[in-house]
């Protein structure tokens, strides 16, 4: 006991160390719920907060770090999922606008989607698929809402060959809209088309519109096929040179329409 | 004294910094490496009985106060823990890595048997639970990690007295 009585306890040995050791445990125990909390919140604030803060620092760069991870992810995700959305989009507004366009057309006509296209700039023939229709002919008209696509070449188990306006032995009889002059087109070089046998007095524009004229009874009557960029006289000939720019971009077609083929064809009453 | 001073601050905060830092992962829900008994028996084992009672003491006493209730509890089971290993070293001939090794495992086992009844509210279910399951294997990883870091220590700072009264008395040399 005589240890309690020095100043220095610990210097007295380990049994005096103990012993004030013990009294100071037993003050702590026995103090009341106040001073204990107020103990404890005095040491836990000035020596274990800083390093639970420093913790909870580092967990919350590793959080962000992962979150980020999981963010990037799903961000990919959402793009894809947006670009394939995206296109169903688009698809789905083709779609409506072809379905829309069936219904003014008035003919009797059947989708088809197309499988092969020209890959070459300027390529006469693509392939299209019609599903199981066994009422498409050879020489059926194919359009689109846009405008003359071509007609039907060959068919080919379940897929038919269509020779497009780019081809040279695809011709259509065709009518300016404005002046009603007729000519026959037909595809001679680059991208264009030629509106051929148009008298030099003819009365053609830049900007007319060229539709069929139903006259050599393979298209039907009024299809649109593109409009007069350039009108030009050819001094070695007596007829104008007509360069139409076709409303079909033939190089990005995806869905056609083919018209039942008919032999004489009526203009069809629209609805 | 500084030094001492500083020396024993740096331990506090050592342990602070265990318990804040790395103790959510090294020694989650109390099992695992239980660093501040670690302390306690490597000051008591190379330091003696009153530096073992004054690590265990403090360290007890700023670990409490993470419970606040058991305030002081800790403190005396801790100081208790100290003083056995300090006299270990005293009175017990510890030159063999498994004979320290028992000690600290004893060690902790006694230490987690009396502590743990009152802080698992005398609930004899949970109390066996955590002995048997907690304690275990803060026991194993506490003791080996204790007695590596007792032979790695001694091997870079050789005793200037030989460890053990008996060893000194019979004259056994290392």
């Amino acid at each position: 006991m005589l240890g309690l009585l020095k100043i220095r306890p610990f210097a007295a040995g380990p049994s005096a160390a103990y012993l004030w050791t013990i009294i100071t445990a037993c003050v702590l125990s026995i103090s009341g719920p106040a001073i204990k909390g107020a103990i404890s919140s005095l040491i836990v604030r000035t020596t274990f907060a800083p390093f639970y803060s420093g913790n909870a620092a580092i967990k919350g760069i590793f959080s962000v770090y992962r979150m980020n991870q999981e963010l990037l992810s799903k961000v990919v995700g959402l793009t894809a999922e947006n670009a394939r959305l995206t296109e169903a989009g688009r698809e789905n507004a083709r779609l409506r606008g072809m379905l829309d366009f069936e219904t003014r057309s008035g003919y009797s006509i059947t989708p088809g989607e197309v499988v092969g296209s020209p890959s070459a700039p300027v390529r006469g023939t693509i392939w299209i698929s019609a599903g199981a229709s066994q009422s498409l002919n050879i020489g059926s008209p194919v359009i689109t809402p846009e405008g003359l696509v071509g007609h039907i070449a060959d068919r080919v188990g379940g897929l038919f060959i269509v020779r497009v306006l780019w081809d040279r032995d695809c011709r259509v009889a065709a009518i300016d809209r404005r002046s009603r002059v007729t000519g026959l087109v037909q595809w001679q070089s680059g991208p264009n088309l030629s509106f051929n046998y148009v008298p030099i007095d003819g009365d053609v524009a830049v900007g007319d519109t060229i539709l069929s004229s139903g006259m050599g009874e393979r298209f039907p009557e009024g299809i649109p096929i593109g409009f007069v960029r350039s009108v030009a006289l050819d001094s070695t000939t007596f007829f104008l040179s007509v360069a139409v720019k076709p409303f079909v971009r033939f190089e990005i077609l995806e869905e056609v329409f083919i018209i039942q083929y008919a032999h004489s064809w009526s203009r069809p009453e629209n609805p | 004294m500084a030094t001492r001073v500083i020396r024993w601050f740096l331990v506090l905060v050592s342990v602070a910094a265990y318990q804040g830092l790395l103790g959510e992962y090294l020694c989650p829900g109390g099992t695992g490496l239980r660093y501040d008994l670690l302390v306690i028996f490597l000051a008591g084992l190379s330091g003696g009985a009153t530096r073992g009672v004054l690590a265990g003491g403090l360290v007890g006493f700023i670990t409490d106060c993470l419970t606040p209730d058991f305030l002081g509890w800790g403190m005396m089971v801790n100081a208790t823990l100290g003083l056995a290993a300090g006299m270990s070293r005293e009175r017990l001939f510890l030159e063999r890595i498994t004979a320290r090794w028992l000690v600290f495992a004893l060690g902790i086992a006694v230490h987690d048997i009396i502590y743990m009844l009152p802080i698992s509210g005398f609930d004899l279910a949970v109390y066996g639970r955590t002995l048997l399951v907690n304690s275990t294997i803060s026991i194993a990883v506490t003791s080996v990690i204790g007695t590596m870091t007792l032979v790695a220590h001694q091997s870079w700072r050789k005793p200037k007295v030989p460890l053990g009264s008996i060893a000194s008395k019979i004259g056994i040399s290392r």
